[in-house]
This record gives structure tokens, sequence and C-alpha cells, in this order.
């Protein structure tokens, strides 16, 4: 019985030093343009679309180009390696996960933050509207 | 105000029959027999009252009574019935009865056949009950208002904003994205899953409390299946919308809304198996206890995430917040403190008999699965939790699906090993020699097959690996249902449910990790190849009553339509995009709009608007407005030169024209003309915004050649991805088997 025990803790003690590895590596801090800059790995970036500058969608090479402002009000430039995400022009923000390449920011996904949901926004907004 | 009174009514029931049922836990006797009366009662006429709640929000809704602010947000007169359904669970305080109805329905069938484990499980169930009835109470204690009331009319929810007693017109609607059939079933077989979960940890609970850790199983077992067959038919069905509504492509994107279905079927499941394995060993009591109150507390944590708020920054798809994270953070407290705090204080005691099993027995192969199974559900809910700690002491970080992959492979990998070898030494009681000798066929058919799709292109190391695994729990498992089938064909649940999950595996490794995914263009009317199929974008149609694309997809002389949807809902403010899917034995190809590319409008007129430094196509001309140049600023006599460069076939020319103003307003034009011929005359000048107009002579405008309309699709392929709904829909079918088997003999040999 004790080996069998010993066995299984054995077992989880190497699952959790692996599921650690795991975390670490995969983990993407919330941080700001210049926090991206430094960072090891990838990040997220929360900020709003600065529409007053260019962006295009390349059918070709299927990526999106924006302009990013960043809660500390940086604006860089973002490609986004997939279509321009549903609801883009609507978010009231929007979260790009990625990193630094070559000075330019790369990101594979985006999460696009609406101001509804599957809730409407009457839980939180507390707007009358018909 | 009646409606709100019968929710109350209903919370005193079942707190009345909690506290009852605990009463009864204490006394003697006839005491004890009159106090349990009063707890059915109490329970009994709970039910009523939540079926009566259930039914008049299926009342206002149907009868679409916009004065109440549920009604108003979730549904519409245009909505047809089949979705006016889907709105009862549309929001929070809806999906909230919904799980308080099928809590007390499953609380009467446990009351009925619990015997004198009664009062003990029922404590769990009238708890649960009255905290959830507390999260649509709506009641005002003071400043406090608990729980959010689903009769809450438009004038409580907007005071000041509309008048007393207004009913609008209309409501707002159903998102678009939950009008669909799966959103309609998905919501009720995932609250089924969910209530059930709660009967394993009732059923714990009664034995850590009464200290009879065995034959709690025996009624508790059929349950548990049956909740890891809701949970895991719930899941397949979201998955499944998400595939086919949502456009992003996949069915699993480890979201926490996902992961709060998922950690409670792992969990589930590994309970499943540690019953099994007391039943059959007598070992095991505190582990099958902790995986019974371990999966409804991930239940309850997971509707915690989910529905307070707190992931609201991290999931794509969770609840808004109602202002319920108190009441919820109460809830997962309560629940699992109760569980753990009464673990810890029978540790001790509970009785740990030695296993004695050899290594080689199909019982440690399903202790050691549940174990992989348990540990799995805890990293991934550590994993799901992380942005809600991490923000505790600074910058909330995330764990992103890599490395919810990375974590669960290995994981999968022990598991797919773990279910061939252990079916396998079922039939191997006699020891290590009959155990290789089973070995040898279905070890060389994996080889083999690993070989095929290593060659097929399968060449990242942890792929193969994977594939090996699950082609043996493949082989082993079948040979295994052979055998079953020839003898006692009730007992081939199990197999098939392991053979649904060596498919899913399979799925998984080609689906997820070899999909190719490409953007193209397709202009209207011309044949675009796209991964071996000839698509020609044929122009708007129309799918479901939505606006649709219709694309013609050609391959070796077949032909199939597409019709991806994308439309402007007004509900969203936003692009709704559903892809259209065309599906093969062997791979899905996957359209999804990205977006529309329309005609430019060939100018009808010569009059062009510019502001200064702009550049405008005129035809086979291209325009560029330089400067004014004023020439005389007098207010009788304004006169101002304009500069354009216009370039046509590449050859650039410098046109000048004036405008002028004299004494009497009225303007006066002079136009100006390149060697080409191109005649510029300045019609307006806006000072306010510095726009002019001015009339083209010259274009061919004809020659305008605008681009076609196009259309921008994402396409993908995703190989084999049917072996994902096949393995749903195998494993499910062994759950169901099983719990036939054992509702049907309620006490079985392995």
């Amino acid at each position: 019985m004790n080996k069998k025990l010993l066995a299984g803790g054995l077992f989880i003690l190497a699952f959790t030093v692996y599921g650690i590895f795991a975390f670490r590596e995969n983990v993407n801090p919330y941080t700001n343009f210049k926090g991206a800059e430094t960072a090891w790995g990838a990040v997220q970036i929360k900020g709003v679309w600065d529409q007053s500058k260019e962006n295009f969608y390349s059918a070709e090479q299927n990526t999106f180009i924006f302009w990013l402002t960043d809660e500390s009000g940086e604006t860089r430039r973002v490609t986004f390696h997939g279509a321009k995400p549903n609801n883009f022009e609507h978010a009231t923000s929007v979260v790009v996960k990625g990193s630094f390449e070559n000075g330019e920011f790369n990101s594979d996904r985006i999460l696009v933050k609406c101001p509804s949901k599957y809730q409407s926004e009457q839980a939180d907004g507390k707007k009358f509207q018909s | 105000m009646i409606y709100k009174s019968i929710v109350l009514f209903s919370l005193v029931s079942f707190a009345l029959s909690g506290l009852g049922y605990f009463i009864t836990t204490r006394k003697k006797e006839e005491s004890a027999a009159e106090w349990l009366a009063v707890s059915r009662v109490s329970f009994a006429a709970g039910t009523v009252l939540i079926s009566a709640v259930f039914a008049i929000l299926i009342y206002l809704l149907t009868t679409h009574q916009f004065q109440y602010n549920y009604v108003y947000s979730y549904s519409s007169i245009d909505l047809p019935v089949k979705y006016l359904v889907s709105t009862f669970w549309a929001g929070q305080e809806g999906s909230f009865i919904l799980w308080i109805f099928l809590l007390s329905i499953i609380g009467l069938l446990v009351m009925q056949s619990s015997k004198e484990y009664e009062p003990y499980v029922m404590v769990s169930f009238a708890l649960a009950n009255t905290f959830l009835i507390s999260m649509i109470s709506g009641i005002h204690v003071g400043d406090l208002t608990i729980g959010s009331s689903p009769f809450k009319t438009i004038y409580e929810a907007f005071p000041g904003q509309v008048p007393d007693g207004f009913i609008p017109p209309d409501g707002r609607g159903l998102n678009p994205l939950l009008q669909n059939y799966w959103m309609t079933i998905h919501p009720p077989v995932l609250f089924i899953g969910f209530a059930s979960a709660l009967v394993p940890f009732s059923f714990a609970f009664a034995a850590l409390w009464r200290e009879k850790y065995d034959d709690w199983i025996r009624p508790a077992l059929p349950w548990t299946i049956w909740s890891a067959l809701a949970l895991g038919t719930g899941i397949m069905l979201g998955g499944y919308w998400a595939y086919e509504t949502l456009g992003w492509g996949g069915y699993w994107a480890w979201d926490p809304v996902e992961n709060g279905s998922l950690v409670p079927w792992l969990a589930t499941v590994a309970c499943i198996h540690t019953m099994l394995v007391q039943r059959k060993t007598g070992t095991l009591k505190r582990f099958t206890i902790f995986t019974a109150l371990f999966a409804f507390i991930m239940v309850v944590y997971s509707t915690f995430l989910t529905r307070s708020g707190v992931l609201a920054d991290f999931s794509v798809h969770s609840f808004s917040s109602l202002g319920l994270y108190n009441q919820l953070l109460l809830f997962i407290l309560t629940f699992a403190g109760m569980g753990l705090i009464m673990m810890i204080y029978r540790w001790k005691r509970m009785p740990a008999p030695a296993y004695t099993k050899e290594i080689y027995s199909r019982e440690f192969a399903m202790i050691a699965g549940a174990l992989v199974l348990t540990l799995l559900a805890i990293a991934t809910i550590i994993g799901t939790s992380l942005p809600v700690f991490s923000q505790l002491w600074g910058k909330p970080i995330t764990l992103d699906a890599t490395g919810f992959n990375t974590l669960a492979l290995p994981m999968a990998v022990v598991l797919a090993l773990l279910i061939g070898l252990g079916q396998l030494l079922w039939f191997s009681k006699t020891g290590y020699k009959v155990l290789v000798s089973n070995l040898i066929l279905p070890v060389t058919l994996s080889v083999l097959s690993t070989g095929i799709i290593i060659f097929s292109g399968a060449r990242d190391a942890g792929m193969a690996v994977l594939g090996f695994a699950a082609f043996f729990a493949f082989f082993a498992n079948v040979q295994v249902l052979v055998r079953i089938i020839r003898g006692n064909a009730r007992l081939a649940g199990g197999a098939l449910a392991h053979i649904g999950i060596a498919f899913l595996l399979l799925g998984f490794i080609s689906s997820g990790k070899y999909d190719e995914s490409q953007g193209y263009v397709l202009p209207l009317g011309t044949k675009v190849s796209v991964f071996g199929y000839d698509l020609t974008y044929q122009g708007p149609a129309e799918r479901d009553g939505r606006d649709a694309f219709k694309i013609l997809a050609e391959k070796d002389g077949s032909v199939s339509e597409l019709l991806p949807i994308m439309y402007f809902s007004t509900y969203s403010q936003a692009w709704m995009k559903i892809p259209d899917i065309l599906v093969r034995p062997a791979y899905d190809l996957y359209i999804e709009p990205v977006t529309i590319e329309k005609q430019d409008t060939p100018a009808n007129s010569n009059e062009i608007q510019f502001k200064k430094l702009e550049s405008k196509q005129v035809g086979d001309l291209k325009i560029t407005f330089s400067r004014f140049v004023p020439l005389s600023m007098n207010p009788d006599d304004i006169k101002i030169r304009l500069d354009f460069l216009v370039s046509k076939n590449g050859k650039e020319d410098s046109v000048s024209a004036v405008y002028a103003i004299g004494a009497d307003r009225n303007p006066r034009s002079t136009p100006g003309e390149s060697p080409s011929g191109v005649r510029l005359l300045v019609k307006s000048i806006d000072a306010s915004n510095g726009l002019i107009t001015i009339l083209v002579e010259g274009a061919d405008l004809m020659a305008l050649n605008p681009k076609p309309e196009s259309l921008i699709i994402e396409a993908s392929v995703k190989p084999f991805i049917g072996l994902v709904w096949l393995g749903t829909f195998v494993t499910l079918t062994g759950f169901s088997l099983s719990i036939f088997r054992r509702v049907k003999t309620q006490h079985t040999d392995l």
C-alpha cells in the first residue's frame, strides 16, 4: 500500500511541476505597449481602436492592421493575424494578445468588449432605451 | 407584487424544509416522523410554488407583458415561438428559475427513493434551493436588495426614466446569437447536469454525516452517470453551437464558461470510476467522497465565476453582473465549506482499508484514471481562476488556450493508455500472461495506425504519442466490446463510452492541430481555387430569413451550394456572421464571411467635391486639388485661383481654374484646361469647411473600370472533425446504456 501511495504521490508531484511549467510558459499578463516591449512572451493589452488612423484587412495574408491606444494613452500599430473581428466597430474596448516582433506588435487573438453580451446593458448601464 | 410573493413563499418553504430535515436527523422515533412529514410537505410546497413561478414567467413571455423588465429585455413580438422558449433562459434570472425547478423535481425523486438517507440528503437540496431562490427574490432589506427579481417592472428597473405603469410597445428582442435551436436546448440540458450533480454531493455529505461510507453509492451511482451524461450532452451542444454559429472556427476555446461545465464533468466522471472501484474492492472511500463533493462544488464555483461578473473582462461570453457577487460568494463558500470541513472533521475516523489488488488489475487502472481526471479538473479550474486571483496582487494574468492544451496533453495520453489497459485487464484476472496476449493485437494495430497518421503528416511528436494512445484505447476497447457483445451485451456501456473517448481524442488531434485556414477574395462570378475546391461567389442570397452570400463549390464535377450569412443586427448594433460548412467524410470545409467589398459606385456625375490636398479618381483621371491662390481679396472683387494636378494615362498636368465674386455677389468662374483637353470648372466654394465643388469635362467615366464586387472569406479545412461529434455521441450512448443497466439492476458486480 505504501509503495502505491508513494507512486501516486510522485505522480501528483510530477504533474504539479509540469502544471506550473505549463502555466509559466503560457500565462499572458495584462500590460501596455511599453510593458509589452520588454515582456518575455505574449501579453495582453487593453485599449481603444484609434479610428483616425488607417486600418485595413488583407485577404491574401489574412491580416488585419489597425492602431490601438492603450490605457496609458500610447497609440501603436497592431498586426492581427486573422480577419477583422465581428463587432469591432462597436467595441467599447478591445484586448489584443500578442507580442512585439521587430518593433511591430503582432497579435493572434483579439477579445472584443461590446456593451452588450448575453445580457443587455440594462444591468450595468441603467439606461432605458426602446 | 403577487408574483414576487410566490417567489418569497417558495424561499420560505425550502428554508423550512431544510430546517425540518435537519431537526429530523436530531430527533428520535415519533418526533422525527412528525418533523419528517413537515419537511416533506414544505419541500413539495416549495416545488409547487417554484413551478408556479416557472409557469408565470412563461405566461408573461408568451403574452408579451413588456411592462416586466425581463420580458422587455429578452423578447419581442416578432420572435417565433421556438425562440420565445429560449428567452426564458436568456437571462440570469430565468436560468436560475430553470435550475431551481430542476433541482426541485430531482429533489422530489430523491426524496421518494432515498429511504433512511432522506433527511440527510434532502438538507443539501433544501439548502441549495434556498440559496438559488434568494438570487431571484428581489427583497429589499433597507438599502440592500437581495437577488434580482424576474418580475421587476420597467418602472422599477428605470426609476425616474419612465412613468409608473409604463408598458413599452415592444421588447428589445433576443440576442440573435441565441436565436438558434442548439441554444434552445443547450441550457436546459446543462442545467439538468448541474442539478443532478447535487445528488452525489448530498449522498456523500450524508455518508460523512452518518459515518456510513458504503451504502450511499448504490443510490447515488445512476444519478452520477446521469449527471455526466447530461453535462456531456450540454457541453457538446454548446461546442457544436459555437462551431456552427459563432464563426470563430472552433468548438472549444477553453473559455471560462466552457471550462465551467467541463470541470464538473471531469469530476463527475472521476467520481463514477471511484464509486465503481469502491463497490468492487471496498477501498477508496475517502477519494470517492472527495470526488462526489468536488463535482458539485465545481458546479457552484463555475456559477460564481460566470455570473458574479468577476470574469466579465476575460470571457467572451459570461453573463454581465447583476450585483449577485456577495450572494454567489456565500453560496460557494457554504457548499465548499460544508463539504470540505465535514470531510476534514471525519478524515481520521474514515475507514481506509488497504488496497490489495495487483498493479495490473482493472481497478488500479480505474483509480489511476480517476486521479488523472481529478488533477486535470483541478488544474483547469486553477487556470480558469487565474485572472481572478492574480488581480488580488497586481495586474491580472490569464492562461491562454496553448497553456490549457499543454496541460491537457500528457493527461490525455495517460488517460487513453489507462482506458485501453484497464478494459483489457477486465479479462485478465488470471494475470500477467493473459494480459500480454491480449495486448498483442491492439498494440500492433495502434503502431500501424500511428505510422499511417505520421506518414500522412502528423509529424508533431506530442500528437503522434497522443495518436498512439488514442488508437490503443480504441482497438483495446473494440476487442473488449466484441467479447462483451458475444456474452452479455448489457455490459457494453463502458466499452462504448471509452471507444467514444478514443474517437474524441483522435478528432481533437486532426481538427485541432491539423486544420488549415486562409483568407480569400472571391470576385463576383470568378472561380477561385480554395483548398482543392473551385469557389464561385454568385451574389447575395437568403438563408433562414437572413442575408447571406451564395457560393458554389465545385470539385470533381460535383457542385454544392454554400450560404454563409452576414447581416446587420439592430439588436447588437453589429454585423453578425454565421459560417456555412461543407461536410465531407474526411473533413469539413468551413467558410466564414469576412466582409463584402461592393462595386465602387460609378461616377454617374462629373460633379466632384474636394478638400484641400485631396485626390480623387474620376473616370480615367486622377485629380488632386493642390491649393488656393488668392489673386484679389478686395471685398468687391474677390478672385481666387485654384490649382489642380490632373493625371491621365500616367501624364501629369497642372490646371488652374479661377473663381471670382464681384460687387454684385454673383460668382463667375473661369475654367482651366489641360493640354489633353480636360476642363475643370469651379462651381462653388464653401469657405466654412474648405470644400469645393468642381465640374469635370473630358473624363472618360466609362473607363472607371471599377473593381468588381468581391466577397472576402476565411476558409478552413478541418480534417476528420466528424470524429469529435461521433466520439461524443458514442460516449453518451455508452453512458446511457450504463444508466439503464444500473437502474435496472440497482446492484451489480463488475
